[in-house]
């Protein structure tokens, strides 16, 4: 049980990471100021739960 | 036309919002009910109480509960009730009404509650089994309540207003504070009106030497 | 925005408003983290506190991690023990280990008397406590038999520390385990058995106090919910103590991933939250998630120590039916009506009598699983017991969330309105009107006591049989009383009129 969930872990881990890659790499390619601002705050929450702060 | 439908709409919010406002309006203050006709028995020592024996020999008693609170007090204020006597008591939290002969003393816990509800038990069915032991002729039914206020209310109190129509006794804890089982005057000028064996306790612990003295076990 | 089309600009813009969040995030983070790793402080008094336990000695995953919280464990001062030459202690910790050996004791004592029938060795009787220590200690004899508090005096003014007690059960007390903190939005649970902590003392029996059950619960708070952190209250010397207010459940970061549905070990199936919460756990498992290796350390410890009676303590919101009010565990009943009877009493000098707590109790349901008062009274011969107050700032009803609110100690003006609807349509949309944390505690304490109260009446013998509860055979035998030192227990009254802080200790 125990090695199930750190795997299942290791793996919610990566897709977490890319997706913060994605946010991080539209901030820097959109246009729009309202997009920049949402993906920041977006990006802040993800690297909250990347480096297990909540 | 457009202007015809704006017209409907606007007379059918103002009609919907005055049908909400008027069925919603508050109820009518509650009216206290009505004075007692007998006066309300407070902690009476039990010599005063005007008790005898209502057990017959050969006759059997039960200890049950409708509602299914407080049944293990219950069994523990009967039981010392009964120490040092011949008494038997037969324990049964569904006992039911065709199981009984004339005779028989039933003594029940009023109270409801969810987590005594289970399976074949429901509130319907605590319900009908109190009807039933209040119509059966020739039993002697007595009721206690030693829980307070959190007792009483919705789900209780169905239970304990068709019960008390048949019953001998009605003790209940009350401590005149307000939070007793009698905290709204439902059980001294509503379902025991009239009603003289209806008994109120500070201490529901003291219900214990009643018991022992119409059982005869002291 | 047309000069976002500049690349240039945009790129200077967008690097703004990240450092921005940035830095709004790493302090954010910040408080997050200095959160979860501040230590609530408890006071040990160390001459009245002989043991901690770690979590961990009872669950072994739990080692060295957040939830490895302690287990705090008061002697009774009369409790007969055995003392041992320290090189001797790992081969001497069982009873049987010690029956056969050369033992001593002091003349008239009542550990003499407890002990005369346990040892198969006549006790070679001396004069003084003392004259036993000095005796075990040059090897004389390999066994003394004193009170636990002449040994652990005689032990701490030893600087040679050659002796030491040994876990050897010579005379089998009553104990009782406490637990507070299983809920960390539940204040007086963990108040209450923090009171205890820092001011009962034992005269015979063992008390076991747990302040923070689920430590892992009180590293962060619930999401959505915006509750304040941390709530403080003066001690009687003005000084501030500091308290955290945490979430119901294990946190995320400790336990995922949480299941569409919980499905317990019983079979009972419960929604995806309750995979975390600790009172729906038990009776827990050394292999299983998070939250159950902690739940097991409860049944592993009362399993091993034999613990005699449980007493978890909870609050709930005031709109919550299971409110002031007791849970018991069906073979706990014929003490639960002692309780009644006996219990609850408190001394009023205002009004020059002895009064009586209200309390109501339902039994545990037979099919409602993963609760104290069910699986670890299943599971274990202890009696438990499950108490709930009135706690507002659990409530959906309420306003703003402020420390206020978990004290109660400034009406919330939602709550007041609705008790006071209540009142005037006698309705029930409250089931216990929110009081002062000072009422919630006083209410917990006064329950504490009345357990003991209750279980002194009538199981001062109980005899218990490695397969069954009470039933009679050869296996452990409690003999006597629970007794606490009277006076060091804050009475219902005092904690309320004196305030649950005039009873917490100073830190220094």
């Amino acid at each position: 049980m125990r090695v199930y969930y750190e795997f299942l872990f290791v793996f919610y881990l990566i897709f977490t990471i890319i997706i913060a890659l994605f946010i991080l790499w539209n901030i820097f390619k959109t246009k729009k100021i309202t997009n920049i601002i949402i993906g920041s705050i977006a990006l802040m929450m993800f690297l909250i739960r990347i480096f297990m702060i909540r | 036309m457009k202007k015809n439908v704006l017209l409907f709409l606007l007379v059918a919010l103002f009609a919907l919002t005055a049908f909400v406002l008027v069925g919603c309006g508050d109820e009518p203050e509650p009216q206290p009910g009505p004075g007692p006709e007998v006066e309300v028995k407070r902690d009476v020592k039990v010599a005063n109480a005007g008790l005898s024996v209502v057990l017959e020999a050969g006759k059997s008693v039960y200890v049950t509960a409708l509602g299914q609170a407080d049944f293990a007090y219950m069994q523990t204020i009967v039981n010392d009730a009964i120490e040092g006597s011949e008494i038997t008591v037969t324990v049964d939290n569904q006992l039911k009404a065709a199981d009984l002969n004339a005779g028989d003393v039933v003594i029940s816990v009023l109270g409801y509650t969810s987590k005594g509800i289970s399976g074949d038990i429901t509130q319907t069915s605590e319900i009908a089994r109190a009807k039933a032991l209040a119509e059966k002729e020739g039993i002697i039914l007595i009721l206690c309540q030693l829980s307070g206020k959190e007792r009483r209310g919705e789900s209780s109190d169905p239970i304990i207003s068709e019960a008390v129509k048949g019953a001998d006794y009605v003790f209940i804890y009350d401590a005149d504070d307000s939070k007793g089982a009698d905290y709204d005057k439902k059980y001294s000028t509503e379902w025991c009106k009239g009603f003289d064996k209806l008994y109120l306790f500070s201490d529901e612990y003291d219900i214990k030497d009643y018991i022992e003295v119409l059982l005869g076990a002291n | 925005m047309k000069f976002m089309n500049d690349k240039k600009i945009r790129l200077i813009v967008t690097t703004c408003i990240l450092t921005l969040v940035l830095i709004i995030g790493v302090i954010t983070s910040v408080n997050f983290l200095k959160f979860r790793n501040y230590n609530t402080e408890f006071v040990v008094r160390e001459d009245v506190v002989g043991k901690i336990y770690k979590f961990s000695e009872f669950s072994k995953h739990l080692k060295g991690d957040v939830a490895d919280s302690n287990i705090y464990e008061i002697q009774g001062t009369d409790n007969t023990v055995a003392i041992v030459k320290k090189d001797k202690l790992a081969n001497y910790n069982k009873i049987d280990n010690i029956k056969g050996l050369s033992v001593c004791g002091v003349d008239g004592s009542s550990q003499y008397d407890a002990a005369k029938d346990v040892f198969t060795s006549n006790i070679n009787v001396l004069a003084t406590a003392n004259d036993v220590y000095e005796n075990v200690k040059s090897g004389t004899y390999e066994v003394g038999i004193l009170s636990y508090k002449e040994a652990i005096t005689l032990i701490n003014n030893d600087q040679n520390e050659n002796v030491d007690i040994s876990d050897a059960i010579v005379e089998k007390v009553p104990s009782l385990l406490l637990i507070g903190g299983t809920h960390p939005n539940e204040p007086s649970g963990q108040l209450a058995a923090t009171v205890v902590l820092e001011n009962a003392k034992v005269k015979r029996g063992i008390l076991y106090v747990i302040t923070e059950l689920n430590r892992s619960a009180y590293s962060y708070s619930q999401p959505q919910e915006g509750t304040t952190w941390y709530y403080h209250l003066k001690t009687k010397n003005g000084n501030t103590r500091t308290f955290k207010y945490g979430s119901r459940a294990t946190n995320t970061v400790d336990q995922w991933p949480t299941p569409d549905v919980y499905t317990h070990s019983s079979g009972q199936q419960l929604s995806s939250s309750e995979v975390r919460n600790i009172n729906r756990a038990y009776p827990g498992n050394e292999e299983g998630t998070y939250t159950e290796q902690i739940a097991w350390v409860v049944t592993n410890f009362v399993n091993q120590k034999d613990v005699t009676m449980v007493i978890d303590l909870h609050e709930a919101s005031p709109e919550y039916l299971t409110i002031n009010q007791c849970v018991y565990h069906q073979d706990a009943a014929d003490i639960w009506s002692q309780m009644k009877i006996n219990g609850f009493r408190y001394y009023n000098p205002e009004a020059d009598k002895t009064q009586k707590l209200n309390m109501p109790a339902d039994q545990s349901p037979l099919n409602m699983h993963g609760l104290t008062h069910r699986e670890v009274g299943d599971y274990t011969n202890a009696y438990v017991f499950l108490f709930e107050t009135s706690n507002a700032s659990q409530g959906k009803i309420r306003g703003a969330f402020t420390e206020d609110l978990i004290k109660y100690s400034a009406p919330d003006k939602f709550y007041e309105a609705l008790v006071k609807y209540d009142e005037e349509h006698d309705t029930s949309n409250i089931y216990g009107a929110p009081v002062e944390i000072s009422e919630r505690v006083a209410r917990h304490v006064l329950s504490f006591e009345s357990v003991i109260t209750g279980f002194n009446k009538i199981k001062t013998t109980r005899v218990v049989t490695q397969t069954g509860r009470d039933n009679v055979g050869d296996g452990g035998v409690y003999v006597g009383e629970m007794i606490l030192e009277e006076g060091t227990v804050p009475s219902y009254y005092d904690l309320i009129k004196y305030g649950v802080g005039n009873y917490l200790l100073d830190i220094d």
